[in-house]
């Protein structure tokens, strides 16, 4: 309990001028609270939220750009029963899943009913030439027979996956019940080949889920499938991306994958940020905000236990007279797993103005300007990406652009991260291509092991 | 029963509500109102819980700021989205559009990392696109690569699927409403010839100049009267702002008087330059319409207005 609560204190808190004898900052220790600061009341939540500014201190006399980093951070703690999961398997039966795969694919499929226990929904989806429903949504009570259902899945010819995602959307959506982990599983090897085939209208459709609180997982199997496409399915729906080798490792994935489900401590994220006067939103990092008045809000990736997320928000700030101001709060309201209410955290962004150039100096925040790093070095990866895929640069410069990322990945500490640059440079070594793998790499989520 | 309730409502002074709440028994929110913080920055009224000021964010019960005069840049216009929410301002000279590291800064995927230009000098606004992948419209027609448009208050821009409304500096300032614009507009229609910019400018510059700053490549211009203007890269802090990363934040001071001009560098890092000739810093040196004046890489000349 008390680790939560120390993390929830921002590192360097400008709050702590007391005014007319009340401190904030210790109310935000203690337990009686007032009005907005409810996150830091009785109940311990699922999440944890820090931010901070690029800079403690801005210039009065100017506009400033200022970054702010926001982290929110997923209790570490199992506590109280996991949610149960609303699942959909949404699963490719075109004719190249023929042999093999399609069994490695049943098999992860019983895997994945195995671990499902009763109070958990399934429902289960086939596409080839047209989707149809294997199972509709029901409880996992009698195991055996929805394995019977898997067992009597056949290969077909074409791949309509638009028309896979939007059954196997309407099968989890048909569960109306408040307080399921609600989540679709794609499993693919192919291009879209029939039905709608566009790019554009697949991710629309993937968004318009997620606003209904469906995530989707996408899993590449095989070198046929688009990276691009099923990397943008899981980024718009805040799910993950895998890519899949070898069909040995199908059930293992599968595996993993509903683990990280289950996991999971806050659902339908989303991040409001509210401005005060002479501040405007110039930009959130990888996120599309929709902007209301002196408001921006975005939706941002259920958190599993122990992850942190990472967004960076830049700031516009006018000039004004010197002293403290709040220019932002930021507010996170999610469905909290542990509460199993929706709740809301909130944190303030204060900055203070002044006309003394040296203090800009002293008040750079060390941690922002590695974030912003990362952020650019993911900027990076996706231009080196789509830069192999369009053949803009050739492997030479590839190599040299990845292990330069590599580099700047170690430095800042993702070692995870830099291990999968490396295991893509070492395929592009050895011909192959290296896209799948590449673009899965994401860099603003951290998980705990 | 309902009589018996008028007739009590009427005996009145005994109960008087408003009374009794104000005076004699404050209940909880008389006390609120009555120990409202007025924050001394923006004079909002804010309520004794609020550690912040509602509006504009001040520290309420810090020390009340002694300067007050913030030297806000010179209006140069704005772009703003169709309901009003979003508000890009523009700085006089260039004012980039784009995707990645653009002045006004439009995260959308249709809009180019380099979409567009508009450049604000000599109280015209003129557009001109970068060679964006899905283009640049004005009012509906495209702009062809290299081609500069003008734009007039309450045109539509759009870059790529991203559409924004044009406000032109003079109109904002004053109070004039959306059905003054629109008749600017019917004006410019009917005039033909005399477009609203002409209009505008009648507005907005009252004197006529005495001579124009303008860069070599005409892409800046500025009016210039008597009195004295500070030069250099920093909104804010200059009367004339140069968008040129080589100027320094304060760069120069022209003094215009009497016809005569007065040229003096402020410790510029790079220098001023009188046809070539470095000046000493914070020593003024006269200049002649037609001598060229560089600051940071930009070569400026006055021109005497007919």
């Amino acid at each position: 309990m008390n680790n939560d609560r120390t993390q929830m204190l921002p590192p360097d808190d400008p709050n702590r001028t007391r005014i007319g004898g009340i401190d904030p900052n210790a109310t935000q220790i203690g337990g009686a609270l007032a009005g907005d600061r409810t996150q830091m009341s009785g109940s311990v939540k699922g999440i944890s939220l820090e931010c901070v500014a690029e800079n403690t201190y801005a210039l009065a006399t100017q506009s400033t750009r200022m970054h702010v980093l926001v982290r929110i951070i997923g209790s570490g703690m199992a506590m109280g029963a996991r949610m149960p999961l609303n699942l959909c398997l949404i699963l490719d039966r075109s004719g190249s899943m023929e042999g093999p795969p399609m069994e490695y694919m049943k098999r992860a499929c019983g895997y994945v009913v195995d671990l499902l226990e009763p109070t958990d929904v399934l429902s289960i989806v086939a596409f080839a030439d047209q989707a149809e429903i294997i199972m509709p949504a029901r409880r996992v009570v009698n195991k055996q027979l929805i394995k019977e259902h898997i067992n009597r899945l056949e290969v077909g010819n074409t791949t309509d996956l638009y028309g896979g995602i939007a059954m196997g959307a309407s099968q989890v959506a048909s569960v109306a019940s408040p307080g399921y982990v609600n989540r679709a599983l794609l499993f693919t090897d192919g291009e879209p080949t029939a039905g709608n085939k566009d790019f554009q209208s697949i991710v629309g459709q993937v968004v318009e889920q997620k606003s209904r609180g469906i995530t989707i997982t996408a899993l590449g199997f095989g070198s046929e499938y688009n990276e691009e496409l099923l990397a943008a399915i899981a980024k718009r729906s805040g799910g993950n991306y895998y890519y899949i080798t070898r069909p040995e490792l199908i059930p293992e994935i599968f595996r993993k994958e509903l683990e990280t489900m289950m996991m999971t401590v806050a659902r339908n994220i989303r991040m409001r940020i509210q401005m005060s006067r002479w501040v405007q939103v110039r930009q959130v990092y990888g996120k599309l905000p929709s902007f209301g008045y002196r408001s921006a809000e975005v939706t941002l990736a259920d958190l599993e236990r122990g992850e942190t997320q990472s967004t960076i928000i830049e700031l516009e700030l006018g000039p004004r007279p010197n002293g403290k101001y709040r220019v932002a709060k930021v507010e996170i309201i999610y469905d909290d797993s542990t509460t199993g209410r929706t709740e809301t955290i909130n944190q303030d962004v204060v900055i203070e103005f002044t006309t003394d150039a040296t203090l800009i100096a002293e008040g750079i925040n060390p941690l922002v300007q590695r974030e912003l790093e990362v952020a650019g070095a993911s900027r990076n990866l996706e231009r080196t990406v789509m830069g192999m895929r369009t053949q803009m640069i050739d492997r030479d410069q590839a190599l040299s652009e990845l292990e330069k990322t590599r580099q700047m990945l170690i430095d800042h500490g993702k070692t995870l991260q830099a291990a999968d640059i490396e295991r893509a440079i070492n395929e592009i070594k050895q011909g192959a291509a290296a896209e799948k793998t590449l673009i899965g790499i994401n860099l603003d989520r951290e998980k705990s092991k | 029963m309902s009589e018996v309730g008028a007739d009590k409502t009427a005996i009145g002074t005994f109960n008087d509500e408003s009374k009794t709440q104000l005076v004699s028994q404050p209940g909880a929110e008389a006390t609120q109102y009555a120990a409202n913080i007025e924050c001394p920055v923006c004079n909002t009224p804010n309520p004794p819980s609020e550690t912040y000021c509602t509006d504009c964010g001040f520290l309420l019960g810090s020390e009340a700021p002694s300067m007050f005069e913030v030297t806000k840049p010179p209006f140069a216009g704005m772009l703003v989205t169709p309901d009003g929410i979003r508000e890009f301002t523009l700085k006089l000279g260039e004012n980039t559009i784009g995707r990645e590291n653009a002045d006004v800064l439009l995260t959308h995927n249709t809009v180019s990392r380099k979409h567009a230009k508009i450049t604000i000098a000599g109280g015209r606004a003129l557009i001109e696109d970068l060679g964006s992948t899905n283009g640049t419209f004005v009012s509906g027609r495209k702009l062809n690569v290299g081609e500069q448009m003008e734009l007039t208050d309450g045109c539509e821009v759009e870059f790529g699927s991203v559409m924004l409304k044009y406000k032109a500096a003079d109109l904002q300032n004053s109070t004039c409403n959306e059905d003054e614009v629109s008749s600017a507009h019917s004006e410019e229609i009917s005039i033909g010839e005399e477009t609203a910019s002409s209009v505008l400018e009648d507005s907005q510059v009252k004197a006529k100049p005495i001579a124009r700053l303008v860069s070599k490549n005409r892409s800046m211009a500025f009016d210039l009267f008597d009195g004295k203007y500070a030069i250099g890269r920093r909104q804010g802090a200059n009367d004339i702002v140069v968008s040129d990363p080589y100027a320094s934040g304060r760069h120069t001071d022209l003094l215009v008087e009497e016809g005569m001009f007065t040229i003096k560098d402020v410790g510029s890092t790079n220098g001023t330059l009188v046809n070539g000739v470095k000046l000493e810093p914070q020593v003024a040196r006269q200049v002649q319409p037609g001598d060229e004046i560089t600051i940071g890489q930009t070569v400026f000349v006055i021109e005497v207005a007919e």
